[in-house]
């Protein structure tokens, strides 16, 4: 027993660090494996603090580029309501089953692999995990984790992030991957060799997903038959452009929720 | 004694800092220099192992709160903090445990090798375990290779200003 604890405290220091290796090793597998339960993330005060002090200079250098996008969103909206009134009536707004959380992005990210950023509303706004995140111009991600005052967003330039997308002429429908290469440029799978998916095709999201059905994503740029001559092999450029975002909105979809809960009636989610 | 340790707490928080809000910014092409690992280089050789081995690990891990991404810098930094005497045995020789080496005075090629192999050794495991994919293997060597490049250059102006302005 004695050659045993003797033995032990030689090698004192080693064990320590197998010890503290141990530890980041499960936690990177754990952060691999089940990437919304995730224990470190930067959705809590400290880091979100310090991001959106900081934050408050880069916004003051992009305003007129936030403003400008704005006003061109508000007049896309304007256009959109003067066509809608005629005819509907107001009750028809009321029924709509998407809120929309406004929040501001705080720490950008778009040159690594697993693209993780961080947006200045969390749950106490009514943020939730696995929320649709957009902007005016197209999808950003889905949310992560979530803090008291700040969430996680898994970009959609993350290996792991797998977006459910449409074409938006045939409504043949895919999933979106990044294969983590160009910023700019994602990838989509699944589409089936009757689709005929051509160059400048749009891509929208789709419709049973987390964001509202046609949102727009981007557009084909590149469009070939897979090695099994049943798929599309397609690349999409984003509309987005994901290395300046600014403003987002969180999309609560609301009837998905009750979808989820019909399909999984013993999950309390 | 005490005054060394409170120094020390300082200059951790001083590098995550710089490294979170200057230098992740200062990315070249997709590579960026992660300077904090200044922090392990520059630890007092005569310390207490275990602690050294305790901040090496906390450091990654403020790191990985703020990059999100799960327990990735710690294990890079427990790892550089374990070999690190080996990388001071090879870079100065054996005589390094018996005398206080001052950065200043060793000669560049000496300070160069220490750091390369460190600096090297800790992005090589960052980014095998970021992508967490053997697929990504070529990725990850080529980001290693530049990024590396990029954080010794950084760290040898950072340690010289820095040591220069003290004399």
């Amino acid at each position: 027993m004695q050659q045993v604890i003797s033995y032990l405290l030689k090698k004192k220091n080693f064990l320590f660090f197998i010890l503290l290796l141990g530890i980041s090793l499960a936690l990177t597998i754990h952060s691999h494996r089940y990437h919304k339960s995730k224990f470190i993330s930067a959705a809590n005060d400290i880091t979100g603090g310090l991001y959106e002090s900081v934050n408050h200079v880069n916004e003051f250098i992009n305003l007129d580029n936030y403003n400008e996008r704005l006003l061109k969103e508000n007049a896309r909206l304007r256009k959109e309501l003067s066509n809608y009134s005629f005819h509907s009536t107001a009750n028809d707004l009321k029924e709509v089953p998407y809120e929309f959380i406004p929040a501001k992005l705080i720490e950008n990210s778009f040159h690594k692999k697993n693209n993780i950023l961080v947006i200045n509303k969390g749950a106490k706004h009514g943020v939730t995990t696995d929320m649709g995140v957009i902007t005016t111009n197209g999808i950003v991600g889905v949310i992560e984790n979530v803090g008291e005052n700040y969430s996680t967003v898994l970009s959609v330039l993350h290996i792991q992030s797998q977006i459910n997308v449409q074409l938006k002429k045939t409504n043949h429908i895919g999933s979106l991957l990044w294969n983590g290469e160009s910023p700019f440029i994602v990838q989509l799978e699944d589409i089936t060799k009757v689709a005929s998916v051509k160059v400048n095709d749009t891509i929208v999201t789709g419709n049973y997903s987390i964001f509202p059905q046609g949102i727009y994503v981007g557009k084909v740029i590149k469009a070939a038959l897979d090695q099994t001559q049943n798929y599309f092999d397609v690349e999409v450029e984003l509309f987005n452009d994901m290395s300046n975002i600014g403003y987002v909105y969180v999309v609560n979809n609301k009837a998905l929720k009750e979808v989820n809960q019909l399909l999984n009636p013993n999950s309390n989610e | 004694m005490n005054k060394e340790v409170v120094l020390r707490i300082l200059f951790f928080i001083l590098l995550v800092l710089l490294q979170v809000l200057v230098f992740s910014n200062m990315r070249i092409g997709a590579y960026v220099p992660y300077i904090y690992v200044l922090f392990i280089i520059l630890f007092p050789i005569k310390s207490n192992r275990a602690i050294f081995l305790l901040s090496s690990f906390l450091l990654g891990l403020s790191l990985d709160f703020f990059f999100s991404s799960g327990g990735v810098h710690a294990a890079a930094c427990t790892i550089i903090a374990y070999i690190r005497p080996q990388a001071l045995k090879f870079s100065f020789g054996r005589s390094y445990e018996f005398q206080t080496i001052k950065l200043s005075k060793v000669s560049i090629a000496a300070k160069l090798a220490y750091f390369s192999i460190l600096v090297v050794i800790h992005h090589l495991v960052l980014f095998l375990l970021e992508t967490f994919n053997l697929s990504f293997i070529l990725f990850s060597l080529k980001n290693t290779l530049f990024s590396s490049i990029y954080t010794v250059l950084l760290c040898l102006v950072l340690v010289t200003l820095f040591s220069k302005r003290k004399e």
